[in-house]
């Protein structure tokens, strides 16, 4: 799925809700020992949307900062494509929105994309492709979620709300995608039926048959069509739906803590859905060399991985000169907890 | 809000973008099309700084919100909210919210910038509406 022809990753953002709840707090409404969630999750707290976030205002600000770092014309972004599973409209696409409030010109075409959380990862595949294929000079593309999860689901420890997008293209590249694939199959771990309110999941069955084999098959693909071995990259991002999952995946494969730490924010931001593979990516490419090596595989219940190679070009340098724009860290660092209720408020949930 | 009112100014609620007369530099926000001071026509868009600083604010403590969401616009706003008039650059000042603070911690002189964020939903079937409002810079 990848041709000879040179392109990838010109600029990222990212955008994570200011507001945090932490594990302690939705154990005790759920009646569940915090500290057995904790260690049985690997997470600590997750990010909460404000009243007036969604997937439109946080693609519109992760818009905004990959712009931001960059002198680009908007005018000259040919294509945006955005994946989530929470696009507020079900008809009437986010990426327009997005389009006019980053003052780009008409002349582009756009489209939303949904796969569960690997919605943002099959954008990326797709702007990508329309670089290569010379349709779009620039494509702007990635995920946002702001996920939702019934109250009492286990879901509701980490259904949480961030995104990222990248501006893709074939020239001041910072991060060249090098190869990526994907491994596809009809798996029912978790679903949305039309008109419903919360996602439904299959419980355990979300493990094994689902997460696992599908990161497993597809990093193993991207491996076997590189001919690169797990030592070969110096990092490695997954898709997070919590860390424990993360975890494991990293070492079924052979991957080391110094590989893929950096990647890992589950447990800090919870489970962005679309966003969540590719603010770990962001995290990474943060704090990567020129040279270094990254592999991504994001995972999308249904289900699918889709996985990429990435090699860090010496223009990052170039990008990260001056920049006053918020790095992943920045949002990590600037929070505020809510209570249970705080966060029912946050959601509108009082008015029914 | 009408649906076309709200289209019409999606580009200075989504963008902050002024007017600045040719003829005499004095900028306008919301645009206008022709300038009050000496009735010049040939008036550009400017887009506006995204940062600025607090002149004055209030706090609304009374809910805007239409919890019956029928037919109404339902104002998206968390309470209590801060209402403060911003000078965003000298003699353009805009009135928006002031977002993720407490009243305490405002100040005159604060400084702030602008974020994107859904100011209105037209009832549980209409459009949804978004605009700036600010936030203290950190």
């Amino acid at each position: 799925m990848t041709n000879n022809i040179k392109a990838g990753i010109v600029s990222y953002g990212c955008y994570i809700p200011r507001y945090r709840i932490k594990t302690e707090e939705i154990a005790k409404i759920q009646g569940q020992d915090a500290e057995a969630v904790k260690k049985s999750l690997v997470l600590q707290e997750k990010s909460v949307p404000g009243i007036d976030e969604d997937t439109i205002t946080i693609s519109v600000e992760a818009a905004r900062n990959c712009l931001r770092k960059t002198n680009l014309d908007p005018g000259r972004i040919d294509a945006i494509y955005i994946g989530s599973e929470s696009h507020p409209y079900a008809v009437k696409p986010t990426g327009t929105v997005v389009a006019k409030a980053i003052n780009a010109d008409p002349r582009l075409t756009v489209a939303d994309f949904e796969f569960a959380c690997k919605a943002g990862t099959a954008a990326v595949q797709a702007g990508l492709a329309m670089v290569k294929a010379d349709m779009a000079e620039y494509s702007l593309c990635g995920g946002s979620d702001t996920a939702q999860a019934a109250p009492g689901d286990p879901l509701e420890y980490t259904a949480a709300a961030g995104g990222a997008l990248f501006l893709l293209g074939k020239n001041n590249v910072i991060a060249e995608i090098k190869h990526t694939c994907s491994y596809t199959t009809d798996t029912p771990d978790f679903w949305r039926r039309k008109h419903q309110k919360y996602p439904s999941h299959g419980g355990l069955f979300t493990g094994e048959p689902a997460y696992f084999k599908h990161i497993v098959s597809s990093t193993k693909l991207l491996l076997k069509e590189t001919g690169m071995k797990v030592s070969d990259f110096n990092y490695a991002v997954f898709h997070q739906p919590n860390g424990k999952f993360y975890l494991r995946a990293a070492k079924l494969l052979g991957f080391s803590e110094e590989q893929y730490k950096d990647g890992l924010l589950c447990p800090l931001i919870g489970n962005t859905y679309s966003g969540a593979s590719l603010i770990g990516l962001c995290n990474v490419l943060d704090k990567a060399k020129p040279g270094d090596k990254i592999l991504l595989t994001s995972y999308g219940s249904g289900a699918g991985s889709d996985s990429f190679y990435l090699e860090v070009a010496d223009a990052i340098e170039e990008l990260r000169k001056g920049c006053k724009v918020p790095d992943v860290k920045h949002y990590l660092e600037n929070k505020k907890y809510v209570t249970y209720s705080e966060m029912v408020k946050l959601g509108r949930e009082l008015h029914g | 809000m009408a649906i076309p009112r709200y289209w019409r100014n999606t580009q200075h609620y989504y963008n902050l973008i002024g007017s600045k007369c040719k003829k005499c530099g004095r900028v306008y926000f919301p645009q206008r099309s022709v300038c009050a001071d000496d009735d010049s026509a040939e008036l550009e868009e400017h887009p506006l700084s995204r940062e600025g600083k607090i002149l004055t604010f209030t706090v609304l403590r009374t809910s805007l919100s239409d919890p019956s969401k029928e037919n109404t616009d339902v104002i998206v706003s968390e309470m209590p909210l801060v209402l403060a008039i911003i000078e965003l650059e000298k003699g353009v000042n805009v009135t928006a919210p002031i977002i993720e603070c407490e009243p305490e911690d405002i100040k005159i002189g604060s400084k702030v910038e602008a974020v994107f964020r859904k100011i209105m939903e037209k009832g549980e079937k209409g459009i949804l509406g978004y605009s700036y409002k600010f936030r203290l810079m950190r």
